[in-house]
């Protein structure tokens, strides 16, 4: 009874209260301005995106939300793929109110699963900026041995660090 | 001969951003998914027997269909026989089966292939699917973006069939087949530095062509430089001069100059 009641009480705090606020990426595999431009309208399609900074130089994009809409960090990557590249780094803003945060423990955020990963038991409060750190959301050099604990794997989870 | 080494190494040593949208050649990206892209391809070229000039004009369409496959079609059109005609046309797909990439940086390589056919009689040796010849091309290009160079290489195999209207490949069937080789270097000269997408681009291209004919060993060698205008990283405007460096192949108008226009649609599938 105990058990059951502690897994409960787990449950509701996983539906962490938080938002993301903006993510920032940067795409790889480009010099040109004419393929920044084709990764800048290819993410433009996104219906949950409200404003797009491009930086061309940097080949960054700070990419802002329409409020109450619900952001999926996975299609996000593949319209950047679909125009012809990849994500070499890809960080969220979130808006955490009192989080409870243990690692490897999954939090529900929007539609999204994240994974804290190598972190110590804290509380976030404020806007906090994370790193994505699935394949696909990093570069291929970066990623190299990486090892995620498989149980914690699927569509919509992504395993994260502060 | 030691002049053009010159010209290649001071192309690979001078240090700044790079471009590989290759005037002559494809490179082993692929376009944008649901993009399109209309191009229009002009050649003025001259005959070297004579003093008349060929003109072709190749209109074509092409459209990504996803990030690794993108195909194009295209019309022939030329004044060669005397009169400025429809000549006939062309079908080619690249696939793009590998891509590793970094911050300003990649190496690709994609299979290409291309199906043309012509109606005008067979003038020369050379085997030219682009206007030329009616038959298949078959190939792989590799792309090495660097953050100061885009270099690119192809390799692809030709078979001539006998051209449209009673046009026969006149010279044996056994001379139907030649490999094709490319080499081609690029280089972003504007801006020097990216402020926005507006920025007019411009790319410097030198390229190496060349095809060696299966059946009679015969070869030619060309260079081709070009200059390339990308405006509001929409449009694209290629200026380029082709010129025969050797051959033992029979070619009629060998050196000429291109201007090629390519306007891209974005997100239109």
């Amino acid at each position: 009874m105990k058990n059951i009641f502690l897994l409960v009480v787990v449950f509701i705090s996983m539906a962490t209260k938080a938002q993301i606020m903006k993510v920032y990426l940067q795409a790889s595999g480009l010099t040109c301005s004419m393929c920044s431009n084709a990764i800048n309208k290819s993410l433009k399609t996104l219906d949950f995106i409200d404003k797009i900074d491009a930086d061309v130089k940097n080949y960054t994009f700070k990419l802002s939300f329409k409020t109450n809409s619900s952001v999926d960090f996975d299609k996000i990557k593949r319209k950047v793929e679909d125009a012809g590249f990849s994500v070499s780094s890809f960080f969220a803003s979130i808006y955490f109110d009192n989080a409870q945060l243990k690692s490897d423990q999954p939090v529900k955020i929007g539609g999204n699963t994240l994974v804290f990963v190598d972190l110590k038991d804290r509380a976030l409060n404020g806007e906090t900026m994370v790193r994505l750190l699935d394949k696909g959301f990093i570069s291929s050099k970066e990623y190299k041995g990486k090892n995620f604990s498989t149980s914690l794997a699927g569509a919509g989870i992504y395993h994260v660090a502060l | 001969m030691k002049s053009l080494f010159t010209v290649i190494f001071a192309f690979l040593s001078i240090t700044t951003l790079s471009q590989e949208l290759f005037s002559a050649t494809e490179p082993a990206s692929n376009r944008a998914a649901r993009s399109i892209g209309v191009r229009v391809d002009n050649s003025i070229m001259d005959e070297s027997a004579t003093s008349k000039i060929n003109y072709h004009l190749i209109p074509e369409i092409m459209a990504g269909v996803s990030k690794t496959f993108m195909v194009s079609a295209g019309m022939f059109f030329s004044n060669r026989s005397g009169v400025f005609r429809y000549e006939g046309g062309t079908v080619y797909a690249k696939y793009r089966f590998l891509s590793k990439d970094a911050v300003q940086k990649h190496f690709r390589m994609a299979s290409f292939g291309r199906i043309s056919y012509n109606n005008s009689d067979v003038h020369q040796e050379e085997i030219n699917m682009y206007g030329h010849n009616t038959g298949a091309e078959w190939g792989i290009v590799a792309t090495q973006l660097l953050r100061k160079v885009a270099v690119s290489s192809s390799l692809s195999v030709l078979k001539a069939m006998d051209n449209g209207n009673n046009n026969k490949f006149v010279y044996g069937l056994d001379n139907g087949k030649a490999v094709n080789y490319t080499f081609s270097i690029g280089k972003l000269m504007l801006p020097k530095e990216y402020t926005g997408y507006r920025q007019t681009n411009l790319n410097v291209m030198l390229e190496f062509l060349s095809q060696v004919n299966i059946g009679s060993g015969k070869y030619y060698l060309d260079i081709a430089p070009s200059v390339q205008m990308i405006f509001n990283s929409q449009a694209r405007l290629d200026i380029g001069y082709r010129r025969q460096l050797g051959t033992t192949l029979s070619r009629t108008a060998p050196n000429g100059f291109f201007v090629r226009l390519e306007y891209n649609f974005f997100n239109v599938l």
